[in-house]
């Protein structure tokens, strides 16, 4: 589904990732984990097509990421970056909100199967009648999440999912993203716990 | 009446009083001040006097070069006041200010002053010189606001991107609050002309012996006339400036 074929990567004009190759399956669940600022979320960003690599190839679901091919690479996943204040007021505001795009109407989900969702991170049904400021980080960021799974999208990326959680929180989301079978998931973390759970994991850099 | 030197220049003395606030509140602003009151009528001066030879030889050619000119000129002042790059961003601003003049220009001459000769300098030029002003600060804003937004932002563009969007839908709430930004003055504006402000183009004609009705027809449609250019003049820019301010994968440089 996802590869880096021998990869390098630099930053402010320093090498920063050099040589990574990879071969991630479908539905496969990898963590990314290593000391900051060692380019794990380069190599999400990379996915996205967000940065480049100066050498190598990273290709999509047998597509090579490429200016043309980057629009339809960006139809296939969904991502949660690690700290981002989206301009809605409500609850229910933030998690419609990639639904007005048009590549995603179809996918736009009823107030049953939000709650659903809610249910399987234990979210109590009203906070999405609530407005933005009313809700904890730890509630906003399982909220996100399950907004970026609701968009059933065959490859999720998430940075730091867990940051903002306390350890029971943490299980529930390691076991809400295992459930999600067919979903690759490529997911950042510091959390040992959340990267203990995950079968494959990826060192960057060195501690 | 014409205003003599003598008046004019004790006009001038009233600039003192703002002029001692500025300095009184420490605002580092006199200098600035009392150089653009004097480039203001260094400049006026100069165009007044360049006018009339305009108004005499009534050249097509010469008007359109003028027009150009101006348009150069603005496009360097919006680019300096956005801090974007001069070399990068002067040809596609450039562009977008003249095409948006043209439009409007052909409309008013054309359909609402009908003349025969579109160029005819007597209106062509003051015309398309409040026109290109008025989109000056237009552009200012809403380029700052879309850019400056995009920059604070970033990661909810991208975001929107990850997630779905077109560049076009990743794009449109910074369109939004640009047009927004740019455009409420203008409306507001619009909202309480004649009650609470007297234009500064009416009440030049109506000093200058001008019918009021006629002052206040040509105030109506230089309203409309100023926020149909504006508002094409910013879509404009921001179309033509996208390709240098966002790379292949639609990423800001």
């Amino acid at each position: 589904m996802i590869q880096f074929n021998n990869t390098y990567f630099i930053y402010d004009e320093k090498p920063l990732i050099s040589g990574f190759s990879v071969n991630i399956a479908r539905g496969e669940k990898v963590v990314i984990y290593g000391p900051s600022g060692s380019g794990k979320s380069t190599l999400v960003h990379a996915i996205l097509g967000f940065v480049q690599a100066e050498q190598g190839e990273i290709i999509v679901n047998n597509l090579p990421i490429s200016p043309d091919s980057i629009n339809e690479i960006r139809q296939l996943t969904s991502w949660l970056p690690q700290d981002i204040s989206l301009p809605y007021n409500s609850v229910r505001d933030m998690i419609l909100a990639p639904f007005e795009f048009k590549a995603n109407h179809s996918r736009k989900p009823s107030d049953q199967e939000i709650l659903a969702e809610f249910d399987k991170l234990k979210l109590e049904h009203n906070l999405l009648e609530k407005g933005i400021t009313e809700i904890s980080g730890g509630q906003k960021q399982r909220i996100l999440l399950l907004t970026t799974v609701l968009l059933r999208k065959p490859i999720l990326l998430l940075d730091e999912p867990t940051s903002a959680l306390d350890a029971q929180s943490v299980d529930l989301v390691i076991n809400y993203l295992k459930s999600l079978t067919d979903t690759t998931i490529i997911a950042i973390s510091h959390d040992e716990k959340f990267i203990n759970a995950f079968d494959r994991k990826l060192l960057i850099g060195q501690f | 009446m014409d205003i003599s030197f003598t008046s004019l220049l004790w006009g001038f003395l009233l600039i003192i009083i703002p002029t001692y606030f500025l300095h009184h509140y420490r605002t580092g602003l006199v200098k600035d001040t009392l150089i653009a009151a004097l480039r203001m009528t260094a400049q006026l001066f100069l165009i007044g006097f360049y006018l009339k030879y305009m108004f005499d030889l009534n050249l097509w050619w010469l008007n359109v070069l003028w027009v150009i000119i101006m348009a150069g000129v603005a496009s360097q002042t919006i680019i300096k006041r956005t801090n974007l790059s001069l070399r990068q961003m002067f040809v596609p601003i450039t562009i977008a200010l003249i095409c948006s003049v043209a439009i409007i220009d052909i409309y008013f001459m054309g359909l609402i002053v009908r003349q025969d000769n579109l160029f005819e300098t007597r209106y062509f030029i003051p015309i398309s010189g409040m026109i290109l002003g008025n989109m000056l600060s237009a552009n200012v804003i809403a380029m700052n606001t879309y850019y400056g937004v995009l920059r604070r932002e970033r990661t909810n563009y991208l975001f929107r991107l990850a997630n779905g969007a077109s560049a076009h839908e990743a794009r449109s709430p910074f369109m939004r609050d640009a047009l927004i930004k740019s455009f409420n003055p203008t409306i507001a504006s619009m909202a309480v002309m004649g009650l609470i402000a007297l234009p500064g183009t009416m009440t030049g004609q109506i000093l200058g012996g001008s019918d009021p009705d006629v002052a206040i027809k040509y105030q109506i449609m230089l309203m409309i006339s100023i926020f149909a250019s504006s508002l094409i003049s910013v879509l404009l820019t921001l179309a033509l400036t996208h390709h240098k301010i966002f790379n292949k994968y639609e990423m800001p440089i």
